[in-house]
């Protein structure tokens, strides 16, 4: 047992050996009761005034809320109300001051364009409606080109969606240089000492390959 | 007293005249056209150039009201009558040039104040009736105009000058009939506050 562990048994054991004194037990027994004392104190209900004057004071709050602009209800205009407004705007237009303003512009100098103004007018007016030259070989060429074109499109479709044909080597080669390619590969399957592919067995230029088993020896 | 400054009549077409004309303008008859141009421009011209006050945009701007009017006419279908067509098109056409410019001025501009001025007003010969006729005060109705913003003076405009009734005037701007209302109401008091000096005898 360590210096630590004694330490720890020393402590554990004078708590167990703790003895409360009379005194402080009653001590403790008074303030038990005085909690239970206050725990089984009475419920006190508010009256009935003091909640209707609490109602009143909430709802008076509630009417003076204002809620936020975007819970804030549309409001139209009634049809009388604008009725209303129009008439007493056109009635403000009779006033004295508005009519002088109105009876001002009328009397106001006209603004008459000139010559030159029309005639731009006149010459923009007529290229617009100038008709379009008529092409009578434009009718004819350009559905023959279309159709050429359309003609043109569809085969390179149909040459492109079909299989490719698998290169292969011409029916007619070159005599000399498929020969010369032949001995070549032969000569060097003879080197190597090896039975020459069957593709070349027709071309037998090594006619008794090498025998290279021991046997042979 | 003859006034100087005479309008000429308004536009009042017969309505069969109008239509007859309108279906021969849907051809692209460069005729009817013609008498298209000839009734309108005038009005479309001093509308235009009220609204622009730059006589280069405004030549230019009422002349692509013509041009628009003809490429669209086989699209004019008759539910508004022919003038609030043409005039929905010219204040269309001003709004784009008056953005692309950025020229729409403010409701009042510093050299708008009609207190500004060598204008004499104690002069004892002064009298409202002659003033009207005026033409120094109408060029100060002019200046007012441009000080105004372009709402307000588009209002002003089709009704004090182009006669038009306020549905007319709803139906070319899209804004609603009270709107119309009440911004003419403004654009006459507004003009009417800067002529004041001018005014003052007879208001």
């Amino acid at each position: 047992m360590n210096e630590f562990e004694e330490t720890d048994k020393t402590i554990m054991g004078s708590l167990l050996e703790f003895e409360p004194s009379s005194e402080w037990r009653k001590q403790l027994d008074r303030e038990l009761q005085a909690i239970s004392l206050v725990v089984a104190l009475p419920e006190i209900e508010p009256p009935a005034s003091w909640r209707a004057s609490l109602d009143e004071r909430i709802a008076a709050l509630a009417h003076e809320a204002v809620p936020l602009a975007g819970q804030l209800p549309d409001i139209h205009p009634t049809a009388r109300w604008r009725g209303d407004l129009d008439a007493k705007l056109v009635a403000l237009h009779s006033e004295r001051k508005q009519s002088l303003i109105a009876r001002l512009l009328r009397r106001l100098p006209e603004d008459s364009p000139n010559l030159i103004w029309r005639s731009q007018l006149n010459e923009r007016v007529r290229v617009l409606a100038k008709p379009r030259k008529a092409r009578p070989f434009a009718n004819v060429f350009k559905p023959t080109a279309a159709v050429g074109l359309a003609g043109i499109l569809m085969a390179v479709v149909i040459f492109q969606m079909r299989p490719m044909p698998v290169a292969s080597v011409s029916a007619e080669p070159n005599v000399v240089d498929w020969m010369l390619e032949t001995h070549e590969q032969s000569v060097a399957y003879g080197d190597l000492g090896v039975t020459q592919p069957a593709e070349y067995s027709g071309v037998a230029f090594i006619e008794e390959p090498a025998d290279l088993s021991l046997g042979g020896i | 007293m003859e006034l100087t400054f005479g309008r000429t009549a308004r536009i009042n077409m017969d309505p069969s005249l109008e239509q007859a004309l309108v279906e021969r303008c849907k051809r692209r008859d460069p005729e009817a056209f013609g008498r298209f141009v000839d009734t309108y421009q005038t009005r479309i011209y001093g509308y235009v150039k009220r609204m622009l006050r730059n006589s280069e945009d405004a030549d230019d701007v009422a002349q692509e009201v013509f041009i628009k009017a003809f490429q669209a006419f086989d699209r004019f279908d008759g539910r508004s009558s022919l003038r609030t067509w043409l005039f929905r098109i010219a204040h269309n056409l001003c709004i784009d040039r008056l953005r692309k410019g950025d020229r729409s001025l403010n409701e009042t501009s510093l050299d708008c104040d009609p207190e500004e001025g060598t204008w004499d007003i104690g002069d004892d010969r002064w009298q409202p009736e002659q003033m009207v006729l005026n033409s120094e005060l109408m060029s100060q109705v002019e200046a007012a105009l441009e000080c105004m913003s372009e709402k307000l003076r588009t209002v002003l405009l089709l009704h004090d000058r182009e006669d038009f009734a306020y549905d007319e005037i709803a139906q070319t701007l899209d804004l609603p009939l009270g709107t119309v209302k009440s911004r003419l109401f403004l654009a006459r008091t507004h003009l009417h506050k800067h002529l004041s000096i001018y005014l003052g005898g007879q208001s």
